[in-house]
């Protein structure tokens, strides 16, 4: 097939397409059809509004070209087509010529406009999202509060103290001189300054042992840099010294785990940014 | 000379803003550049961007998922880490290498 062949094709389907879409459209949005003939609309309500429609304007004068009621085809009680109703409608036309037919029409209600197929039904509806309210339940609020304080507090600690491994690094190049370990208690200091400030927040139920064992830990941190600032030139000291830090630190670190933990058993988490961001592992 | 000191303010606050702090915990989170293995069997990893920093994987203390712990340089780890912990990478003579204890640990394989 040629290339002209080709594009003749694609440029005849492109009509085709536009041409029923146009036509749909023009279905979908003609709804008060001035000529139309009888029509068999799918409606749940237009068995109804064929009543209403019937009682307001046919009761009297019954135009020619419609159907009488006792008139209904046989096939509407198939079951096949239930909801299928036969609605009769007046040519207008034919209404112009007839002031009373007109009238009739000027004043009956408008007839079913439920279309048999939506051709538009493959656009995804535009309706806005209706976000589901959930119930919160008051525990988790109280833990979640009680969690972000706690962050927001570490936090401080982060913002105000200096960089804790440059700290030590420092400490460890130049232990024994006098002043090198000024940044060392200074330091111990503001953990024993963040337990105090720790422990006066008030913990949820369910997280007074394991708040408390931290904040402890945090206690005992900061003494255990203030042991370690003890340090001489005497390297036996020195790795004793740091053992035991260690072990202070190892322990911080379990009962960290425990209670980060516990906020994962009561289903609470936090969002990035938030204070308690700190208690789950994010980038 | 303006321009000299506008330059100057702009280095002091990048560097204020990007130097590392003092961390009770803090997230973090890179590709290992330097690994050491210490002799009081935690590992010493220095991490890059995009939260690097100096950081302690200990066998006893940090809560390791499945890839288990740091093993080669380029692996990835993302977790948090607590205080200050040191890595004795040879008692005579002493040699040390402090940075912050992982608490919890992923890695890549």
């Amino acid at each position: 097939m040629s290339r002209g062949s080709l594009t003749s094709l694609l440029i005849l389907s492109v009509c085709i397409i536009s041409a029923l879409m146009l036509a749909g459209q023009y279905l979908s949005s003609n709804t008060e059809t001035p000529i139309i003939e009888s029509a068999f609309i799918a409606n749940n309500s237009a068995p109804q509004r064929y009543n209403a429609f019937q009682s307001s304007t046919l009761t009297n004068k019954t135009p020619q070209n419609t159907l009488p009621s006792n008139k209904l085809p046989d096939w509407q009680d198939s079951p096949n087509i239930k909801q299928a109703q036969y609605v009769p409608r007046v040519l207008t036309d034919e209404a112009t010529s007839n002031n009373d037919q007109r009238t009739d029409v000027e004043h009956a209600p408008s007839p079913p406009t439920t279309n048999l197929i939506d051709i538009w039904s493959w656009l995804p509806s535009a309706k806005p999202s209706v976000k589901q309210e959930t119930k919160s339940d008051p525990l988790k609020d109280e833990i979640h509060i009680y969690g972000n304080s706690f962050g927001t507090l570490v936090k401080k600690f982060t913002s105000t103290a200096g960089d804790q491994v440059q700290i030590m690094s420092d400490f460890v190049a130049g232990r024994g001189k006098h002043g090198n370990t000024d940044a060392l208690v200074r330091l111990g200091s503001q953990y024993i300054e963040l337990a105090d400030s720790l422990s006066k927040l008030t913990p949820p139920p369910g997280f007074s042992s394991t708040s408390e064992a931290l904040i402890r830990l945090y206690k005992e941190v900061g003494e255990a840099s203030l042991m370690l600032a003890q340090a001489t030139t005497d390297d036996t000291a020195t790795v004793s010294l740091i053992y035991s830090y260690n072990d202070v630190v190892g322990e911080f670190a379990q009962k960290f785990i425990t209670f980060s933990s516990t906020f994962g058993a009561y289903g609470v988490t936090f969002t990035k940014g938030e204070g308690g961001d700190i208690l789950m592992p994010s980038l | 000379m303006a321009h000299l000191a506008k330059l100057l303010l702009l280095v002091a606050i990048c560097t204020t803003v990007s130097a590392p702090r003092a961390e009770a915990v803090v997230n973090f989170g890179g590709s290992i550049g330097t690994i050491i293995p210490c002799v009081n069997t935690v590992i010493y990893t220095v991490l890059g961007p995009p939260r690097g920093g100096k950081y302690l994987w200990s066998p006893n203390v940090t809560k390791t998922y499945p890839f288990g712990p740091p093993s080669h340089s380029g692996q990835w780890l993302l977790g948090n880490a607590g205080p200050a912990y040191f890595c004795l990478e040879s008692v005579l003579p002493l040699i040390v290498h402090p940075g912050l204890l992982m608490i919890m640990m992923g890695s890549s394989q």
